[in-house]
């Protein structure tokens, strides 16, 4: 058993508070055909600079350097996607930088921004982050996602990302979802409410109605990963403003404090060794001492079945940010739903439910805006902008989008954002008659979960309002 | 004629006298096997890395499994048309856990559990009927 050193597990420290102070993101869709890169990329930045009454010109005074997430160059047919980008967004001669981390690119380039300010290097900086998927046929671009493992040896072989994934999946299908029927609903559930949710959000790709027995009867990808569990593949642009108090408060009278933390696992999930699980600060440490016993096989966990990536990223940034409990210090969250089964996993990994039971959030209903069962408000109402199934996942600005979006609610101004019935027209859409302002009422905290591969790269971002700091 | 057999990929297995096997490594002072090969010890605890070849198998058990249903993109090698198979994880008995493909007429019957060994099959053949072999796990 691999332990970890003590200063391996050291909390992570900013040499001064960083605050969030706007951000924007451009509508997202399968293929923007008319739409240049930058053009998407603009349109972010202009939604920012609208958001807190300014301009592009005099945001841009302000920023002292740029962090640019692009996962797939190739896409785009065009290494140093991210120095074009900065050309065209006028920002040059400031330092810059691409990040990469394939699914967690968003969430990785939010984590470099914020050091940038925390060490006194910048005192405002752009997170930039977008995705160009529409430019390749599928197959081709399914390639360049199978690139992103072991190329040498892995994929010749047809080991690839989605077998991965299914195999984990069928892993914590037996052992904690015990092949369950009702466990397949639950997944089910996932994938029908976050599709429901993202019709009330104009941004969003794939605002779709649907039922858990559609969910059931779409075709198997990977048993038991069906069609309609599986996240979107788009296009689209997020951006992100982050900075000292001073400068904050100088742009904006309600900046909102902000920590991004980070973890790893092996790209090669069969390099995954047995590791201890280093506790959140809601579990104890003789918890899960039974865990072989109520779910047989269970005992080694995790590490195949679960993200051991996104327990570190949760581990050091609950405790940056004096998170105890997430479910009751947290207002919502909005997770990394690639596949409805990884988004219960994921429950588990970030300490929402202890492990084992990561299935208990959605069926207590407190996932959800407005718990089914009760009628009241869910207790963390999860992905109320449709996540990655129903709102967008533009690889390089998933993790920015999402961090957004909780913006948005911690500043009461959801439903301003998503019910303006001139953005629903700019989008060509229309603004559904049964339209519903989902805002979480008084949020003054909230996370998001940025992923990668199998789990390879995780960062937690967390977000608050500074009034309601949390003792740390 | 004999058929021609070649690895898909080099350097990753061999057939011996006593049947197939993987070829990777194994740290010296802490036991830890890698496949494929190391040059480092990953393990943190491990006082001094000291790499030697080592040949993993073929006796295992099945971990968990999963059923490819669509064809993988390139370069992924398959014979057309596409026939869906399976993917296992395996727990070798010296240690190793590793992935390979299920060598198994109907992917739906493998049982997690159950004991499998380890063989060298065709993973698809050349238009000159060479046969591009690779590692796969057959129930026993
Ligand atoms: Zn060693």
């Amino acid at each position: 058993m691999i332990t970890f050193s003590e200063q391996q597990l050291k909390t992570p420290k900013y040499m001064r508070d960083v605050y969030l102070v706007t951000g924007g993101n451009s509508e997202f869709r399968r293929a923007f055909p008319e739409k240049r890169t930058e053009e998407l990329c603009i349109e972010a930045l202009q939604e920012a600079c609208d958001y807190i009454n300014t301009t592009p010109q005099e945001l841009k005074k302000h920023i002292h350097s740029c962090y640019y997430g692009h996962f797939a160059d190739h896409f785009g047919d065009q290494l140093l996607g991210e120095a074009v980008i900065h050309d065209r967004l006028g920002l040059d001669p400031l330092g810059n930088v691409g990040i990469k981390t394939g699914g967690a690119t968003g969430g990785s380039t939010l984590w470099e921004a914020s050091k940038a300010v925390a060490s006194g290097y910048s005192d405002c900086v752009l997170a930039m982050g977008w995705e160009r998927m529409d430019e390749v046929p599928t197959d081709e671009g399914n390639n360049y996602i199978a690139s992103a493992a072991d190329k040498d040896w892995e994929t010749p072989l047809g080991h690839i990302y989605t077998g991965y994934y299914a195999v984990m999946a069928q892993r914590y299908w037996q052992i904690f979802g015990k092949e369950e029927d009702s466990f397949r609903r639950t997944m089910a559930e996932i994938a029908v409410k976050n599709r429901g949710y993202a019709c009330h959000n104009p941004f969003a790709q794939a605002p779709l109605k649907i039922t858990v027995d559609d969910v059931i009867a779409s075709p198997v990808v990977a048993f038991p990963l069906r069609a309609l569990d599986c996240c979107l593949m788009s296009v689209g642009a997020a951006c992100a403003i982050l900075a000292d108090e001073e400068t904050a408060y100088a742009l904006t009278d309600t900046p909102q404090l902000i920590y991004v933390a980070a973890g790893s696992h092996t790209l090669r999930v069969a390099d995954r060794r047995n590791m201890e699980i280093p506790l959140l600060p809601n579990e104890t440490k003789d918890q899960y001492k039974d865990l072989g016993k109520e779910f047989p096989g269970g005992d080694r966990y995790p590490g195949f079945t679960g993200f051991l990536a996104a327990r570190m990223s949760a581990y050091y940034g609950y405790r940056m940010a004096g998170v105890v409990d997430p479910t009751r210090d947290l207002d919502l969250v909005e997770l990394h739903d690639a596949f409805t089964i990884s988004d219960i996993q994921t429950y588990e990994d970030i300490g929402i439910r202890p492990y084992g039971l990561g299935r208990t959030y959605v069926e207590s209903g407190d996932c959800y805006h407005t718990n089914p069962n009760t009628k009241a408000p869910g207790k963390l109402p999860a992905n109320l902008s449709g996540g990655l199934i129903g709102c967008m996942h533009a690889v390089g600005a998933t993790g920015i989008m999402q961090t957004i979006e909780c913006m948005y609610h911690l500043h009461g101004r959801h439903g301003e954002i998503h019910g303006d019935e001139r953005r629903w027209e700019r989008f060509g859409k229309q603004k559904p008659a049964d339209w519903e302002d989902l805002q979480v009422e008084g949020a003054n905290r909230a996370l998001a979960i940025s992923h990668a591969g199998v789990g390879s790269h995780v960062t937690a971002t967390i977000v608050v309002n500074p009034d309601h700091r949390l003792d740390k | 004629m004999a058929t021609k057999r070649v690895p898909v990929v080099e350097g990753l297995f061999s057939e011996g006298a006593d049947g197939a096997r993987l070829t990777g490594s194994r740290c010296a002072t802490c036991k830890t096997p890698y496949f494929p090969r190391s040059d480092l010890c990953h393990n943190p605890d491990c006082t001094q890395s000291a790499m030697e070849d080592a040949r993993f198998g073929p006796q295992g058990t099945l971990w968990s499994c999963a059923v490819q249903n669509y064809p993988p993109p390139p370069p992924a090698r398959y014979d057309e048309p596409y026939r869906p198979y399976a993917l296992g994880v395996v727990d070798l008995a010296d240690g190793l856990r590793v992935v390979g493909r299920m060598a198994v007429d109907d992917p739906k019957h493998v049982k997690v559990g159950a004991r499998v060994e380890l063989v060298l099959e065709p993973l698809c053949r050349e238009e000159d009927g060479t046969e591009l072999i690779t590692w796969m796990f057959r129930p026993v």
